[in-house]
């Protein structure tokens, strides 16, 4: 619950259970996988290859997946820019962009990017939190104003990325 | 069909300058947000009736600026020629085309929405779990105390795990109630319809008030429905240790610092009891939509049948 980077069988078997029936069937699978597939990276160490993944996710997993679904599935969130690819002799190792901890983040950012008065509650965020975590959030900030979004930081109102009025 | 030219025109003219002007001013809208909302929302889907409204009378009014545009439609099969057809023609042809493109402007906008609401929820999906104790509910493992809702999908409301830790329970179902009235009373449809109201036409100032007016009190209708189930201790409480966050693009806005104390300074004051705004503001909504609908019915009526 509170442990950040989640062992990946029991949570994928969650998304499973939980979201099952209502986003349908193939897509349901289909981010049940790429959830599992980033869980064991986030968890790793190091980047891994396709074949340890593959090992990582069968020893936890009811169902056997096949080399070539993990593969797949890995090219779509390189494709996504979740992962990057590191080579590695012939093949690759797949290494997660960012932090749990940022992606976490840059998510909530992504909900706050609309807001009218984003600077404010950008403040009361800040306020509200451990000094580490502040910091991370401005870490995650500066990547979002420089990154190739180049959204609008606080203050700037609705900003570039509404262009409204 | 110069009185019904007549009144499209004073319609549009009382519903999309003096309507916003006077709801924007209007001190009901304090303690009855929802009334108000009522109110914009009429004036909105109103004026947007009596625009349709005028449009149609000029591109089939002989007389008016788009004269004979179904005379052109009717003879242009026929060999016969005539120069008053042909600047008729022009000039609808030039409505229509000035038409197309205002309201073209919205449609990369709603599509820009339902995209990033997509993307938003397939990143949510990676890590996110399933509450357990809430059907309707998305957790997110992180210290910031932060809640939102993505309209949408099985579970629309975002509640971070700080704000479980940090929230008593009370609080915490507050908070759930306020979410579940945004997504129950469809306030995103409301805003992307703003939205793209804005965008079409920004300079009708009824749609420009309605873009920063409506937001908040959209958060206030919201916060009074918390209040009813919860009290309002609760809910300044609640909101005092929380971040509300608005929904990723084009949804949910409005929490912040300004309209926050604002949110809670109303929660304070006493609640107002007269019971004469609600029904006053129903009416006045029923009327605004219904009075510019009437007169289109009537203009489509009179239209004469050779088109």
């Amino acid at each position: 619950m509170t442990v950040p980077p989640g062992p990946p069988a029991p949570v994928m078997r969650d998304n499973g259970g939980g979201g099952n029936g209502k986003e349908g069937h193939v897509g349901d699978l289909g981010g049940a996988l790429e959830r599992a597939v980033m869980d064991a990276l986030w968890a790793a160490d190091e980047p891994l290859r396709v074949r340890e993944m593959l090992n990582l996710l069968n020893a936890t997993s009811a169902r056997r997946l096949a080399y070539n679904t993990v593969q797949t599935v890995a090219e779509r969130l390189t494709r996504k820019g979740l992962l990057r690819r590191v080579p590695d002799g012939q093949a690759f190792r797949y290494a997660p962009t960012q932090s749990r901890d940022d992606f976490t983040v840059a998510l909530m950012l992504d909900a706050l990017t609309d807001s009218p008065d984003q600077g404010a509650i950008l403040a009361r965020l800040v306020e509200s939190v451990p000094e580490a975590d502040a910091r991370r959030m401005l870490d995650a900030l500066n990547a979002r104003a420089t990154g190739p979004e180049a959204g609008p930081e606080s203050g700037s109102g609705v900003g570039s990325d509404e262009a409204r009025g | 069909m110069l009185v019904l030219g007549v009144q499209l025109v004073f319609l549009v003219g009382a519903l999309g300058w003096c309507a916003g002007a006077s709801l924007d001013g209007a001190s009901f809208a304090r303690h009855h947000p929802a009334s108000a909302v009522l109110c914009w929302t009429g004036a909105v889907l109103g004026l947007w009736a009596s625009l349709f409204g005028l449009v149609l009378l000029l591109l089939f009014w002989p007389g008016a600026a788009g004269h004979g545009f179904a005379e052109m439609l009717s003879t242009c099969l026929t060999p016969h020629s005539h120069p008053g057809l042909l600047w008729g023609g022009l000039g609808s042809c030039a409505i229509a085309v000035l038409c197309s493109v205002r309201l073209s402007r919205g449609v990369p906008r709603a599509w820009r929405t339902v995209r990033s609401r997509r993307r938003h929820r397939s990143m949510l999906r990676l890590v996110a779990r399933a509450d357990d104790r809430h059907p309707d509910v998305l957790l997110l493992d992180h210290p910031l105390p932060v809640a939102y809702c993505l309209p949408a999908g099985a579970r629309s409301i975002v509640i971070s795990s700080g704000a479980r830790t940090r929230l008593a329970p009370a609080e915490l179902a507050a908070v759930l109630a306020h979410e579940r009235a945004h997504l129950r009373q469809r306030h995103h449809a409301l805003l992307m319809l703003l939205d793209l109201s804005h965008a079409a036409l920004p300079w009708l100032p009824t749609f420009r008030r309605a873009m920063t007016a409506v937001p908040l009190l959209l958060e206030m209708a919201a916060d009074d429905a918390a209040v009813r189930r919860h009290g309002p201790e609760t809910v300044r409480s609640a909101l005092e240790n929380l971040a509300v966050l608005p929904g990723p693009s084009g949804t949910l806005a409005a929490a912040g610092d300004r309209p926050l104390t604002r949110r809670l300074d109303r929660l304070d004051a006493a609640a107002d009891t007269r019971s004469i705004t609600r029904p006053l503001a129903r009416i006045a909504a029923v009327v605004s939509v219904a009075a510019p609908l009437t007169t289109v019915a009537l203009t489509i009526a009179s239209i004469p049948p050779t088109c």
